[in-house]
């Protein structure tokens, strides 16, 4: 029955294009996108128990990767796809390993740390990307001739790849390593105990996270064709880390689910202008304060329904 | 040239500091770290300036209004909002993020374009040895200074002040002497909130002031207050002066475009090979 | 088998270890005991590398062990359990185990993803040490529940059942009856027979004299951090210093009532 249902609900998210307004269907696409970084992050927080707010600036990283390769050195976006990985899961690891020996508060500043530095060096470092100016002219992505070029055609690429790293996130959960890192998140002592290497697999989740972030990039980069600092502040990180929370650090499909949810919320507030921002930050702020273990607390129903997430933030 | 730059890394400095025992406040009392702390001193300023305008107050008075309003409006939001974030670190964190944006769109909304803020420090300028720099920066500098003391004061010899740094150092044993830890908590607050609108007074005619300027200094400040020590008072002080020198030089010898990263390459390094920065100590990290 | 030399250790001050020296054999089953803050977990703690001593050694088959850390120790062939019971609470009782039992699996992390043969093999083989483990603390039929929905006495077979599956040549056991009751107890004992039976040298600290003078061939009994008596069961225990570090210093009391 839930395979049944799984199909359907799959099935329906396909032909979205079909019956959608272009308007929809683009905010359809970010989310696809988005659940990529997200999901990256649940890997971190859910199986380290560490926040980050870099998620944002590795995000980024994946981008201007295959920004930088496709317009400066005429790579074709599909080649520029496992860099743009690499470079994220690079730069993370690089500047992010020795901070998982860090716990709590001092993490997440850590992470604050990481951030600007990335995003400082995108900024300035004009030689290499062009500074403020940000890419421009970036290639679609393209199946043999067929270009990707508007929502209704990038946003099977967003989803199919959502598809994959939903399910490949999956298997990794229930693998060897997903077992592993779940016994760190639940004990780290025990789990030592246990014979799991902790730092090592703190340093594993770590680049997890960066590889999702980083294949996010690489969509998001595609799919609005130019690339500039502005885009990976603090700003998306938040998002980011907000998306992942509210869905539950450790359930999947919640964080799907709160991705949509929130894109979609902020999409639709931005008629209101510069309200929207105040409504987003009070969305923060209220949600925080009200709803501190995830909405998807709200409804056990839906925990039954999307198995595997147990409680989803316990 | 040199003593141009320092002078202004100093004065910088003082103002990460300021807003950076913002941060140290908090932290020591409740474990927490409240990221709307810069927006606090950016909203600060602009309160300065709203006073300002109206009243055509001089330099002190108001600092002082300034830091008494702010106090009342830091009571406040503890009481509002605050409180229910203390779960755990992470939705204190995002929730304060949230008070942060919604600061700055508030802010933006009335102010959408940088203005200039009345020169209440006067508009002298100040030789020395072949340098000239504006009189404000001096005033920022004796301002810290009369503040810190200030603060020392009212932490050691006031009832209220002792009250606030037994919470600080060990909140179970303050409320088991009978200390109320909820007002104290509260006043915490209200002091950290004082204190970055005061800054934010003091940056308030060096520059003009707009919406966005709490982002970064709110970084940085936070930057200070981990280098110098999160849980400690004249460490932060310290730091943030490091950091303003720091940062000031690399800008006037290395390159303008990166000293931004100074800050936040310092930040990583604390945190990563002495966490407790400079003159912090170890608080128990539950691992 | 192990060998604990000279360890000293302090908290801020406070000694938790001084000078304490014990071995155990292969094959041999020992206990610990001694009040409340002798030092028994504490001495765990160092012996399974979660503590650093300040002085001494710890030899594990010869070879010396003091100053790594817990997974590597893990790795030498000693295991431990621990008295609060330290369980990966959201994973099932079955999961809690595999995590040991991956310990010694082959393959790669890559091909566990894209269940390659290799890992396919050794997934199976892990699980099937996992459940031989339930099977001998005697948990097969809670094998999906959740570990922190067990009751009591599950919860102990589990830790026992979890360190088993690291395959250790000596089990540390940090008092595996704690909290239970009397056939929960007995259920103990014949559970740490039958450990011990396969091959096993244990080093058992328990509270439940009686339990561990019916178990180990020797015991040693710690107070304040120092060693004061090892040897046959009823020796130390009818050892004044071991009476008065449990009564106090009184007269008269005889080794029938200390048991």
């Amino acid at each position: 029955m839930k395979t049944a249902m799984t199909f359907i609900g799959i099935g329906a998210l396909f032909l979205i294009p079909a019956v959608a307004p272009a308007y929809l269907v683009h905010i359809a696409t970010f989310i696809a996108i988005y659940t990529l970084p997200v999901i990256g992050l649940g890997f971190l927080t859910g199986f380290t128990n560490r926040i980050s707010l870099a998620q944002g600036a590795i995000f980024g990283v994946g981008a201007y990767v295959t920004a930088l390769l496709t317009t400066q050195y005429g790579w074709s976006p599909v080649a520029a796809f496992l860099p743009s990985i690499i470079g994220a899961v690079l730069v993370a690891t690089v500047l992010g390993a020795p901070a998982m020996r860090l716990a709590g508060l001092y993490f997440v500043m850590a992470t604050i740390a990481i951030h600007q530095i990335v995003w400082i060096v995108l900024m300035n470092w004009i030689d290499l990307t062009n500074g403020p100016q940000g890419v421009r002219s970036i290639p679609p992505l393209a199946i043999g001739s067929l270009k990707l070029e508007t929502p209704h055609t990038y946003y099977y690429a967003a989803f199919g790849a959502a598809l994959v790293s939903f399910f490949l996130a999956r298997r990794i959960v229930s693998s060897r390593l997903g077992l592993q890192l779940r016994a760190l998140s639940e004990d780290e002592l025990a789990s030592a105990m246990s014979g799991v290497p902790v730092y090592r697999a703190k340093v594993v989740a770590l680049a997890l996270s960066a590889a999702w972030a980083g294949a996010g990039g690489f969509l998001y980069a595609h799919y609005m064709r130019f690339v500039h600092p502005e885009m990976f502040t603090l700003e998306p990180s938040i998002l980011f880390l907000t998306m992942a929370m509210f869905g539950g650090y450790r359930s999947l499909i919640g964080m799907v689910i709160a991705t949509a949810v929130l894109e979609s919320a902020t999409e639709f507030l931005r008629p209101f202008g510069e309200f929207r921002m105040i409504v987003y930050g009070l969305i923060l702020m209220l949600g925080m304060m009200f709803f501190p273990k995830g909405v998807l607390t709200l409804g056990p129903v839906w925990h039954r329904w999307f198995g595997r997430s147990r409680s989803a933030n316990a | 040239m040199l003593a141009q730059i320092l002078i202004g890394g100093i004065a910088t400095g003082c103002i990460y500091a300021i807003v950076g025992l913002g941060f140290t406040l908090v932290y020591r009392s409740m474990r927490m770290v409240n990221f709307a702390q810069g927006q606090v001193f950016m909203a600060g300023t602009f309160l300065g300036l709203v006073i300002a305008n109206r009243f055509e107050l001089p330099a002190v008075p108001l600092i002082i209004i300034v830091g008494a309003v702010a106090f009342l409006i830091g009571l406040i939001v503890e009481k509002l909002v605050f409180r229910r974030l203390y779960h755990n670190h992470e939705v204190f964190v995002v929730g304060s993020i949230g008070l942060g944006i919604v600061l700055t769109n508030a802010i933006r909304i009335m102010f959408p374009e940088p203005v200039p803020f009345p020169k209440v420090f006067g508009t002298g300028i100040v030789t020395v040895g072949g340098a000239f720099f504006q009189a404000a920066y001096l005033w920022v500098v004796g301002l810290t200074v009369i503040l810190v003391v200030g603060l020392h004061a009212l932490f050691s010899y006031t009832k209220a002040g002792r009250a606030l740094r037994a919470v600080a150092s060990d909140i179970e044993m303050a409320g088991a002497v009978g200390v109320d830890v909820r007002k104290a908590i509260a006043q915490t607050f209200g002091l950290s909130f004082a204190v970055a609108a005061i800054a934010g007074v003091l940056i308030g005619p060096l520059y003009f002031v707009s919406f966005d300027m709490g982002d970064m200094i709110g970084l940085k400040a936070f930057s200070a207050a981990v280098f110098g020590g999160i849980n400690s008072i004249p460490g932060t002080i310290l730091g943030g002066v490091i950091i303003g020198l720091l940062e000031n030089l690399a800008g006037g010898y290395i390159s303008s475009a990166y000293k931004d990263l100074v800050a936040f390459i310092i930040l990583l390094l604390t945190l990563v090979v002495r966490p407790n920065g400079l003159l912090g100590r170890a608080t128990p990290v539950k691992v | 088998m192990l060998l604990v030399d000279n360890v000293s250790l302090s908290f801020r001050g406070l000694r938790a270890l001084d000078g304490v020296s014990l071995s155990i054999g292969a094959g041999e089953m020992v206990g610990i005991i001694g009040p409340n803050g002798s030092g028994k977990s504490t001495l765990f703690n160092v012996i399974s590398g979660i503590y650093r001593a300040d002085a001494g050694d710890v030899r594990l088959e010869g070879k010396s062990i003091a100053g790594q850390g817990p997974a590597e120790i893990v790795g030498l062939g000693l295991a431990r359990t621990f008295q609060n019971k330290r369980l990966f609470g959201n994973m099932t009782t079955l999961e809690n185990v595999m995590v040991a039992a991956f310990r010694n699996q082959r393959g790669n992390a890559f091909g566990d993803v894209f269940a390659l043969p290799n890992s396919r093999k050794g997934r199976e083989s892990s699980e099937g040490l996992a459940r031989e483990c339930l099977n001998l603390v005697g948990l097969s039929d809670l094998a999906e529940s959740l570990a922190r929905d067990l009751p009591f006495g599950a919860q102990n077979r589990l830790e026992i059942a979890r360190a088993l599956a690291a395959k250790p040549k000596l089990l540390l056991l940090d008092e595996p009856a704690a909290g239970l009751n009397p056939s929960e107890r007995h259920d103990i004992r014949s559970l740490v027979e039958r450990v011990f039976s396969s091959g096993v040298s244990v080093l058992l600290v328990e509270h439940d004299v009686r339990l561990v003078t019916g178990l180990c061939s020797r015991v040693i009994a710690l107070d304040h951090g120092v060693k004061i008596a090892d040897g046959l069961p009823a020796d130390v225990i009818a050892d004044r210093r071991v009476q008065e570090a449990y009564f106090g210093p009184e007269d008269g009391i005889d080794a029938d009532t200390a048991a």
